[in-house]
């Protein structure tokens, strides 16, 4: 049995985004293939991120935005990496500046209200850095933190125990431009706030919402769809990054071609369709030498249930 | 046993089944069929034979006047809907009551959404699922998944979780595709909420009429379904919705007088939003049947009326009706056997005294098949009068006492009971004095059931207009009163007999005696030239007067209370404008010290406000031209810090509102200490008081405190925190000044 050319390893759940901050590790790094705009909006990134210690002077945020399934949470988590790396270089006051990151992605639900979300994070933060004895608040705050837990922000100006520490939070999804509003104005000193948002909003409406109401731009990157050209790169780099062998069954580029030409898909339907196709071939006793995009057709209608007469594999 | 046979009438088929009288319809019984019911039942039937077109909906209206057979009819025609072998219709028949236009919404929603489960998303689906299909149909990868979808045979929601689709994109062009549908943004916005779990619930609710929680205000939904302009709104959204996701709506809403003649009618709005209902109906190719009084449909504008066409009119049935109508039920047999235990005779004489209504056809035309299966014989015209009686002339007759008692009570009618009037004397019910020597004489007659009774009762009604006062007579029929013998009546009295019914009989009455009341004229001209006003108009007047007497009574209590507050109101006036006058030429003396204590209170709270100062320092040192220390590089950062920038700001606010409690209690102080204050000369202290508070309750205090961690402390390290020598300040004030002028009071 062969191993399933785009599956990562040590991964539980196959569909999750690459995070080179989490399971992942450094070497999902490699796996990002310029495609749906992603590296545009990385680099656009990379110039846009300030400089590690202006940090200590002013907050960011970093936004990734697009429809659902087209990346963000991939870019995200790689901007979440890459700010890591860029503060953890970068001398401070004292010595180096050390970067915190709080995933605080799963702490809410989409039940909740949005004030209710954003104190449900503030409250996060708070635990985790009193929880690694970061911050030392003062008495006389810590009752006004209980009731307005957003003020955490401002408070760490004056409570980090160490000036050179910058929090990188990695906020939940949002649907709303106003949630994320929010988090402009709470941008604070030593906190970065990188997001996500779903849907397709207007990029410029988004930034003049955000502009008015943070002095420090946000930073704020589009992801899209693939096309044919975009979906070959991608077999391909996975091909070659997991070694598939050359006597195993191959898509080839007139099959990618059809797959991806006549309707852009988001990356992630790409690669799941892809994923499960080749969950498919490794488990068949017989597997084609090649895959056409019938073959690729008649899988993809199998997918949730789909019944056919004579199937293949 | 009689010869009729009886033995064979107790294998009878009853065609007056109890399920014909409405409450529980029939299919298996056989239905009398008049041209009007054939009318009703060709405008379904055409409307079946192409349902759910566009632009082809009908709104039919059934009129009559009660028990004439509406409701059965409308639930005939839900029935022959349900079953007619073409394309399934979604059939509602829904009873307007006396309610609105928004508990008539809630019931309909309350079957679409909660008896029937997931009707509602499942709609929404289909047309979700036509959604996901275009998307999928746009390379030929997910063809046969389209097809599926289409076909009905996936779940879109599932596809696209299955597939990994853009689904933010879809459930945009689903909410998309809704308004277009509805032409509304809260439905489209709430439907297509449906189809995510974690927004179901908010969907829901609001749906059902509850108003819309914070997840839905945040995507700004603000209006509640809790007006009758809404809740017309919010049907004709539901009929669109049917129409758009390909299923035909058959709604029909029984008693719809019983909205659009209530007492408080509805509006200009309202009517306006009826009549856009209608139009959706018809655009959204659906049937709408309104069952109702005549006078319901007849009452509305012409615009409305309009979108209904010529309104069906339930006529009486005829004796030949209801013979046809008992031999179908028994069509074994010909003949008069078909009819047994009737003949057309006493089918006849039965529909003549009830004047050919459904209702009471169906009812003592059950009781008397029974009473004649029991005894073995056939139906008699005596037999026929005798259930008349038993039906009607029992409790009905005390249920029109009560109303002409309340009735006549609340008017503050006088009146006699058991008036005996004329010789030889005839009892009148009620003598109601309208005015001296007017009165209405109300006659209550139970069954009127052949000519004697009838001649009877018109002997009666001449004998009290024979008397020698303007008498007006209303005759109550509790019972049943043929058409032939009312007209005959009404010529008696001029005035019609007024029948009754347990729905309307309050009103009824209540109208006609207002009538016999005008006709009696003003209470002046009742009476005789010259004599006195008539003291009946006066005692009703009298006894009006003692009610509104009571009720001023009432409210004498707290006009005191009005008194006293606006006195306090204009001395504080008074006090605001001497505040505005211009200052005065010569210069005014010195205001006394506040006591020691209150003194204390401020000079805590200025001193704590001294860290402002420093943000002075600051900026003086940021910008100083000479030499800069080594440390200002790190200080000039600060000046950047929003907190710094809070703080400063807040902080001025607040010595300003501090200086201007601290003056105002000041110049309170010096008008007080003049002589003992007063009960409101403590209000108007109070009330500085509770604004100072509630103001700096509002004001982000803790900042002003935060310089000290970003400035360093302060030079007197004695001052105390800015929130604790501001908390509760003028509360802390109003106290110390009531403890130290009450002191000064005892001591001097």
């Amino acid at each position: 049995m062969f191993d399933n050319p785009f599956s990562l390893p040590s991964r539980q759940n196959p569909h999750d985004a690459l995070d080179p901050l989490g399971g992942d590790g450094v070497e999902g790094l490699k796996l990002y293939v310029p495609v749906d705009n992603t590296e545009t909006a990385f680099e656009q990134f990379e110039r846009s991120f300030p400089g590690p210690r202006e940090l200590t002077r002013r907050g960011q945020l970093i936004v990734a935005m697009g429809m659902s399934g087209c990346g963000k949470s991939a870019l995200i988590n790689r901007c979440a990496y890459r700010a890591m790396e860029l503060v953890k270089g970068a001398d401070g006051d004292s010595g180096k500046l050390q970067p915190v990151v709080i995933d605080a992605r799963r702490q809410t639900n989409n039940t909740d209200p949005s004030n209710a979300r954003v104190e449900r994070v503030s409250r996060h933060v708070r635990d985790f850095l009193e929880g690694r004895d970061l911050v030392k608040i003062p008495d006389r705050r810590q009752e006004l933190l209980d009731s307005q837990p957003n003020e955490i922000y401002s408070a760490l100006e004056f409570s980090l125990k160490s000036r050179d520490v910058v929090v990188l939070v990695l906020l939940p999804r949002f649907e709303l431009v106003e949630s994320l509003v929010e988090y402009a104005q709470l941008s604070h000193p030593h906190v970065v706030f990188l997001a996500e948002l779903r849907g397709g909003h207007d990029v410029q409406y988004v930034r003049q919402q955000l502009e008015s109401s943070d002095r420090n731009p946000a930073i704020v990157m589009n992801v899209g769809l693939m096309d044919d050209s975009h979906g070959w790169e991608f077999v391909q780099q996975r091909y070659r990054h997991n070694k598939h062998p050359v006597d195993k069954p191959r898509l080839d580029r007139q099959t990618v071609q059809e797959m991806v030409g006549s309707r852009q898909q988001p990356i992630r339907e790409f690669q799941r369709t892809l994923y499960l196709l080749y969950e498919q071939l490794r488990q068949a006793p017989k597997p084609p030498a090649s895959i056409d995009f019938e073959y690729v057709a008649r899988f993809y209608y199998q997918i949730g249930g789909g019944h056919q007469q004579g199937t293949d594999g | 046993m009689g010869a009729s046979g009886h033995g064979a009438a107790d294998e009878r088929v009853n065609p007056f089944a109890q399920a014909a009288l409405g409450a529980m319809y029939d299919p298996n019984a056989v239905t009398i069929t008049t041209p009007a019911i054939e009318r009703a039942l060709a405008a379904v039937a055409d409307y079946l034979s192409a349902p759910n077109r566009s632009g082809t909906g009908r709104v039919l209206a059934v009129t009559g006047e009660h028990g004439m057979g509406k409701t059965h009819l409308a639930k005939h025609v839900i029935h022959r809907a349900e079953h007619s072998g073409s394309a399934p219709v979604r059939t509602l028949y829904l009873i307007a009551g006396n309610r609105t236009f928004v508990e008539l919404y809630k019931d309909l929603v309350d079957v679409l959404l909660k008896q029937s489960g997931s009707e509602v998303p499942d709609l929404v689906r289909r047309i979700y699922a036509g959604i996901v299909a275009g998307l999928l149909r746009q390379s030929r990868l997910g063809e046969r998944v389209a097809d599926d979808l289409d076909a009905g045979l996936r779940d879109p929601v599932r596809v696209v979780d299955d597939h990994g689709l853009v689904e933010s994109d879809l459930l945009d062009s689903l909410e998309n595709r809704l308004r277009a549908v509805t032409s509304n943004r809260d439905f489209s916005l709430v439907l297509t909420l449906m189809l995510r779990p974690e927004f179901e619930s908010s969907a829901r609710e609001w749906l059902l009429g509850h108003p819309p929680d914070s997840l839905l205000r945040e995507r700004g939904l603000s209006r509640t379904i809790d007006s009758e302009g809404m809740a017309l709104e919010a049907m004709g959204v539901f009929a669109l919705l049917y129409h758009h996701a390909g299923v035909p709506l058959l709604l029909a809403i029984d008693e719809i007088e019983k909205i659009l003649l209530r007492p408080d009618r509805p509006g200009d709005e309202v009517i306006g939003a009826l009549q856009q209902f209608l139009e959706k109906i018809a655009a959204a190719g659906g049937f709408l049947m309104l069952v109702g009084l005549p006078e319901a449909i007849e009452g509305l504008p012409r615009p409305v009326r309009d979108r209904i066409g010529e309104p069906i009119r339930m006529a009486p049935f005829t004796g030949t009706d209801v013979t046809a109508f008992i031999a179908d039920s028994n069509p074994g047999r010909q003949g008069p056997a078909a009819l047994r235990p009737f003949t057309p005779a006493t089918i006849d004489y039965l529909v003549d005294l009830v004047g050919g209504i459904a209702r009471p056809i169906i009812k003592i035309g059950n009781r008397l098949l029974r009473k004649a299966a029991d005894k073995g014989v056939d139906v008699t015209a005596a037999m026929v009068r005798e259930a008349l009686r038993e039906e009607y002339d029992i409790d009905v007759p005390r249920a029109a006492h009560r109303e002409i008692e309340n009735n006549l009570s609340a008017a503050a009618w006088p009146y006699e009971l058991n008036h005996r009037v004329g010789r030889p004397g005839i009892t009148v019910d009620y003598w109601v004095t309208v005015a001296e020597g007017a009165y209405c004489a109300v006659v209550i007659t139970e069954s009127v059931l052949d000519a004697a009774e009838a001649e009877a009762l018109r002997g009666r009604i001449e004998v009290i207009r024979a008397e020698p006062y303007a008498v007006e007579v209303i005759l109550v029929a509790v019972g049943i009163l043929p058409p032939e013998w009312a007209e005959q009546l009404a010529a008696a009295m001029n005035s019609r007999p007024v029948r009754f019914d347990s729905r309307s009989f309050g009103e009824d009455f209540e109208n006609a005696l207002r009538t016999a009341v005008n006709r009696l004229g003003p209470p002046e001209t009742a009476a005789e030239p010259g004599r006195p006003a008539p003291a009946a108009a006066l005692g009703r007047l009298a006894r009006q007067q003692s009610n509104m007497f009571r009720l001023l009574g009432q409210t004498t209590t707290g006009l005191d209370g009005f008194r006293a507050s606006s006195d306090r109101q204009f001395a504080k006036i008074l006090s605001l404008l001497q505040e505005l006058a211009p200052p005065a030429a010569t210069p005014e003396p010195l205001p006394p010290a506040l006591p020691d204590d209150v003194t204390e209170l401020f000079g805590r709270a200025e001193a704590a406000l001294q860290r402002i100062p420093q943000v002075r320092t600051l900026f003086d040192a940021a910008l100083r031209i000479e030499d800069r220390p080594a440390e200002l590089p790190f200080r000039l950062d600060l000046l950047r810090s929003r907190t710094i920038h809070r703080a400063a700001g807040v902080g001025f606010v607040l010595q300003e509102w501090l200086a201007a409690f601290h003056r105002s209690v000041t110049q309170w102080y010096a008008a007080a200490v003049e002589g003992a204050p007063a009960a409101y000369d403590w209000d108007l202290l109070a009330n500085v008081c509770q604004i100072f508070d509630a103001v700096c309750d509002e004001l982000p205090v803790l900042a002003v405190d935060d310089l000290a961690d970003l400035l360093g402390p302060v030079p007197d390290s004695s001052a105390p925190a800015v929130v604790d020598a501001l908390d509760r300040l003028g509360s802390r004030v109003q106290g110390q000044m009531r403890v130290s002028l009450g002191a000064a009071a005892t001591s001097g």
